[in-house]
């Protein structure tokens, strides 16, 4: 393989990766080693934001990705011919919230905190994979815990569950 | 509708008190249970001279506030309250106890508003994926044929678009849609009222018998009502719905 510049053959395996990229495969692919990569990556996601191109570098699940700026997004919807995508509703965030702080959890557990039986929110949240069963509480009745999945990470946009602001920080706001 | 009142509509039991505690600006510490109790009520009095449907959770809320209400009035040491608590959803054993599920409840809103904002800062965000050029072909609809044109060119049509099915080996898929304008359907209505001697039945007013038919019919019946062209009654409950023209 003629040398090339490893800017250029970065950005090109993010443009044809369909999954994200962790920097290792980068480093095995370029054959540079990762701090080389990080360092690119960077230069990349600055000079981005720096020209305002219709790209930018995201990172999300340990690896790197190519992505729209959400300011165009409303051409976006209109090439797909699509509105923006239904959000969840409040009592699926507030259960959520529950359980990403609190996890493991059960059932009863978030429906006292909420202070609302929430039944059906749960099973909805199981079956869009933002949460998952990780186990049973060794109570009478052996309830199920709750937590939250990868899928949740990537619906927010999050690497990692302790990206989330601590609670007490949230407290802070009144 | 002569006029609307809006109430704020909350999560649960826990939303309504904070709502409340808070518009006394006050030291959430310092609240008074007796105060709280009587505007939580209000609020619910509110709600049902809305008729809007209060859900389970905030009347075991009220009857827990009263609860805390009364015992501050007997003496604690009556044995009253020495009976077995059931674990309730809601068991609140005084106003601190109160006052700090309330708070946690806060802290878990502000959590969820937080990843509101999250949401919507990622919905905004596209990637390209295997999954996004489906969802481009998909959504490409257009309108090819309607009725005003020729049934022969839709056969045509119809004809061509398998062709290129096995052609490209894609899959195509139709969709058709039916289109009820409310306007249409009243004047639908009136028309077929004042051809009639007789009463006509709500059934015989439908064509295709879809759902979105039934329910736009139904919505220019009530139209008709309240402009006070149409009268409309059933002999008996779930019986057959009648329309006759109402005489001016």
């Amino acid at each position: 393989m003629p040398e090339q510049p490893y800017k250029s053959v970065i950005e090109a395996l993010l443009l044809v990766a369909e999954e994200p990229l962790t920097p290792e495969k980068i480093s095995q692919v370029v054959e540079i080693s990762k701090e080389e990569v990080a360092g690119l990556l960077n230069e990349l996601r600055e000079e981005y934001e720096r020209h305002s191109r219709g790209i930018r570098l995201y990172e999300a699940d340990e690896g790197y990705k190519l992505g729209t700026p959400p300011e165009l997004s409303a051409y976006i919807e209109k090439l797909f011919s699509v509105g923006a995508s239904p959000t969840l509703s409040r009592a699926a965030l507030e259960t959520l919230a529950i359980i990403a702080y609190r996890q493991p959890i059960t059932r009863v557990e978030i429906d006292a905190i909420r202070g609302v039986k929430g039944a059906g929110v749960v099973d909805t949240l199981l079956k869009r994979k933002l949460i998952q069963v990780v186990g049973r509480k060794e109570s009478p009745g052996r309830p199920q815990l709750y937590g939250t999945t990868p899928e949740f990470l990537k619906y927010f946009g999050l690497n990692d569950i302790h990206e989330l602001p601590p609670l007490e920080k949230l407290q802070d706001k009144e | 509708m002569a006029y609307q009142v809006k109430l704020p509509v909350f999560e649960g039991p826990f939303d309504l008190l904070f709502h409340l505690i808070q518009k006394q600006e006050i030291d959430i510490w310092s609240i008074s249970i007796t105060e709280i109790t009587d505007q939580y009520l209000e609020y619910l009095r509110a709600m049902e001279e809305l008729n809007l449907e209060i859900a389970s959770e905030f009347l075991v809320m009220a009857a827990a506030l009263l609860r805390l209400k009364s015992k501050r009035l007997l003496p604690s040491s009556s044995s009253f309250w020495e009976e077995e608590d059931d674990k309730e959803i809601l068991s609140i054993d005084s106003t601190e106890d109160l006052i700090r599920k309330v708070l946690e409840y806060r802290l878990f809103k502000e959590a969820a508003f937080f990843l509101r904002e999250r949401e919507k800062e990622q919905k905004k965000i596209f990637f390209r994926s295997s999954r996004q050029p489906r969802v481009y072909r998909q959504t490409r609809q257009e309108t090819i044929w309607d009725e005003s044109q020729e049934p022969e060119k839709l056969a045509r049509l119809f004809q061509q678009l398998q062709e290129r099915e096995l052609k490209e080996n894609t899959r195509l898929s139709f969709t058709v849609t039916e289109e009820y304008g409310l306007r249409q359907k009243m004047k639908y209505i009136t028309d077929r009222l004042k051809r009639s001697k007789s009463p006509l039945y709500f059934s015989s007013l439908l064509q295709s018998h879809s759902v979105e038919e039934i329910i736009i019919t139904f919505f220019a019946l009530l139209e008709l009502c309240n402009q006070s062209e149409a009268r409309v009654w059933q002999e008996k409950k779930f019986g057959p719905i009648l329309i006759e023209v109402k005489e001016a």
